[in-house]
């Protein structure tokens, strides 16, 4: 199977990741049938970072759901792996999601250069290009050089690009490289207003399309015509003002612009398709913490928007791409908008393209997790989906696999649906603590005049026992997230009305 | 073309050979066996209420709410409501004086017994079809759906 390298860079990588990661569980794909073998990578020095551990576990809940029931149940319906499991006999990698990061652990960034052994010349122009103020771990200042890395650049480039360069050399790069085909592709995900991400996208790439000079790599051919997709996130959020912090609104804007005139210069005809996205920064504040709390962001429309981009991208065909030494010879930027603008989002504001892409599987997860919730208990050894061999009962919500790894995944899924739900701008499709029929706002289910019940589960059990009479299952595990597929989706389209 | 099953009825005393031989369609006269053949009537009406309502279970209303074992029985009571009623009907209105051979010892307990045993066979068709997993495999709601619970 083709692959298709995420590298998701910094906090907003993390975001962007998050939100592909609940698509692609929701059973999403992309256009014209292409699949793919996802590898995220996740590159971030901040590893206290809420935003990065969440989807970290989130990852891995996922791929420990889709390795065990496979990717043919319409949920969970893309693989994933980490490097290691690409070639896990050869691999001298820890099996995670994560480029670990040398020597930025508790390590201040004057100490990364080597500045105390600098000539008193060198350590001049080092104070130079890394001149300016921070904050430490305490939001306390400090100068720039005395940046402590493991709570990331906090919207340093200059200093991100020289840590993130590393890359290069590290074990990760040797066996990306290594497992790299032509028929793969790569996927930067990155902001541009802050440090991290803002850094990151044109060293990856960077290194990618001069993988010939390396000559520590293997692959180097297949990397230099490598298919590279990029999102650049451009300002989306609102930060609340604290005159004490690195981090200010009002330096988003001139970052990016700085940012967008280097793209301009130096990654014109790197990238094969470039995704821009952005959004007003007039919405909710979110808490300025630089330090050792990280930056946690509650989940926002403009990341799902983002994330479909990765489906936009894997469903480009081979034949639209074109490079000749490494250059690009048709270079495609690419942005999103919607329908309608407006505070609180709902399908019917999303280009009709977009809404057809998302709303039937995003609300066949809720209506799942809803099931699972609230009644799943009431029918198990009680209808045939549930006594059907393998039985769905009590033996199967007492594995890791049910109330570990599902459990938590749709967990975060409901957290991630809240959080854009209570933002600002807000996108808040569902009511997933509403009554069974109004979820779904804009569609409420109904059942026809002259069956004389308004809708309920029996109507979802109704379709799971037609589904397990039809479905030859390997497991009880499997047959549960396959049956619940299928079921959902009939039950969007017979009694909500949503055929896409 | 029934006489058969309700000789078993009478086999188990459940009415006597006179209310047998009525079933059978002794006319009128006592000659022969020429009269109504309410063995036949009686049975087409078991065989109707009886597969109808299976029928109504299984497969019209085939509901994941109306699916446990209770539900089999509320539904053989019903069943055996119409099979008691419509055997007893047609019974009753069968015994007025002059209506049967006047040789033969009819009495209303006999064609209660008789509505009794309809009732009986009625249920014990039920027990055997909905015991068979093929039958309840045809309905999608109730394929564990019988007398006792399976699970």
């Amino acid at each position: 199977m083709k692959k298709l390298y995420i590298f998701a860079v910094g906090g907003t990588g993390s975001r962007v990741l998050k939100a592909f990661t609940m698509l692609i569980a929701a059973g999403i794909k992309a256009e014209n049938g292409q699949t793919f073998q996802v590898v995220p990578i996740i590159i971030d020095p901040h590893s206290g970072n809420l935003d990065f551990q969440q989807t970290n576990r989130l990852l891995e809940n996922y791929m420990a759901i889709a390795t065990d029931i496979g990717v043919d149940n319409g949920f969970f319906g893309t693989a994933i792996s980490t490097l290691r499991d690409l070639n896990p006999a050869a691999s001298r990698l820890p099996s995670t999601f994560t480029y670990g990061l040398k020597k930025v652990l508790g390590a201040q960034f004057k100490e990364y250069i080597g500045y105390r052994g600098m000539n008193e010349a060198n350590q001049g122009l080092a104070e130079v290009l890394f001149s300016g103020d921070t904050v430490d771990k305490r939001n306390k200042p400090i100068n720039l050089l005395d940046i402590e890395m493991d709570i990331g650049f906090i919207g340093n480039p200059n200093i991100g690009s020289v840590v993130l360069n590393q890359f290069k050399d590290s074990q990760e790069f040797k066996e990306f490289a290594s497992s790299f085909t032509d028929q793969d592709r790569v996927f930067v995900i990155s902001s541009i207003f802050g440090g991290t991400g803002a850094a990151g996208f044109p060293i990856i790439v960077k290194n990618i399309r001069n993988a010939m000079m390396n000559s520590d790599i293997d692959g180097r051919g297949y990397l230099r015509r490598a298919k590279i997709g990029a999102l650049t996130v451009l300002p989306y959020f609102n930060i609340a003002p604290d005159p004490k912090s690195p981090i200010q609104k009002s330096v988003f804007i001139a970052k990016t612009k700085a940012a967008l005139s280097y793209y301009e210069t130096n990654m014109h005809g790197s990238v094969d398709i470039m995704y821009y996205i952005s959004d007003e920064l007039n919405g909710k504040a979110y808490k300025n913490d630089p330090g050792n709390g990280g930056q946690k962001n509650d989940a926002h429309f403009v990341e799902l928007a983002a994330a479909l981009s990765i489906f936009d991208y894997m469903g480009i065909r081979d034949d639209q791409f074109s490079s000749e030494n490494g250059q690009v010879l048709r270079p495609v930027y690419k942005e999103f908008g919607v329908k309608e603008k407006t505070a609180d989002m709902r399908f019917v504001h999303l280009e009709d393209q977009t809404r057809d892409k998302i709303r039937t599987s995003l609300a066949q997860l809720v209506l799942f997790n809803k099931y699972l919730q609230k009644e799943l208990r009431n029918t198990m050894d009680k209808q045939p989906f549930s006594i059907d061999a393998p039985k769905i009962n009590a033996a199967l919500t007492d594995q890791p696999f049910y109330n570990t790894h599902l459990t938590e995944f749709l967990e975060g899924f409901m957290r991630w649906l809240r959080e854009m739900s209570d933002n600002k701008k807000a996108f808040s499709p569902f009511l997933p603590e509403a009554e069974l029929n109004a979820i779904i706002p804009e569609n409420p289910a109904k059942t026809p005049w002259y069956w004389f019940s308004k809708f309920k589960y029996a109507h979802i059990n109704s379709l799971l026992n037609a589904h397990s009479k039809k479905g030859n299952y390997s497991s009880e595990r499997q047959k549960l997230v396959h049956l619940f597929y299928h079921a959902t989706k009939d039950t969007l389209r017979k009694f909500y009305k949503i055929n896409s | 073309m029934f006489n058969w099953l309700y000789q078993i009825g009478e086999g188990m005393q459940m009415y006597s050979r006179d209310m047998f031989k009525h079933l059978c369609g002794m006319d009128v006269t006592c000659s022969a066996f020429i009269g109504t053949p309410y063995a036949t009537y009686l049975a087409i009406g078991l065989g109707a209420i009886t597969l109808g309502v299976l029928a109504l279970h299984y497969y019209v209303l085939d509901s994941p709410s109306f699916n446990r074992y209770y539900h089999w029985w509320l539904m053989a009571l019903i069943m055996a409501i119409l099979n008691f009623a419509v055997a007893y009907g047609i019974l009753h209105a069968s015994i007025h004086p002059g209506g049967y051979c006047k040789d033969l010892h009819i009495t209303n307990s006999g064609a209660i017994g008789v509505a009794l045993f309809n009732v009986l066979t009625g249920l014990i068709v039920s027990i055997v079809l909905t015991w068979i997993p093929p039958l309840r495999r045809l309905s999608t709601n109730n394929t564990y759906t019988t007398f006792i619970p399976l699970n």
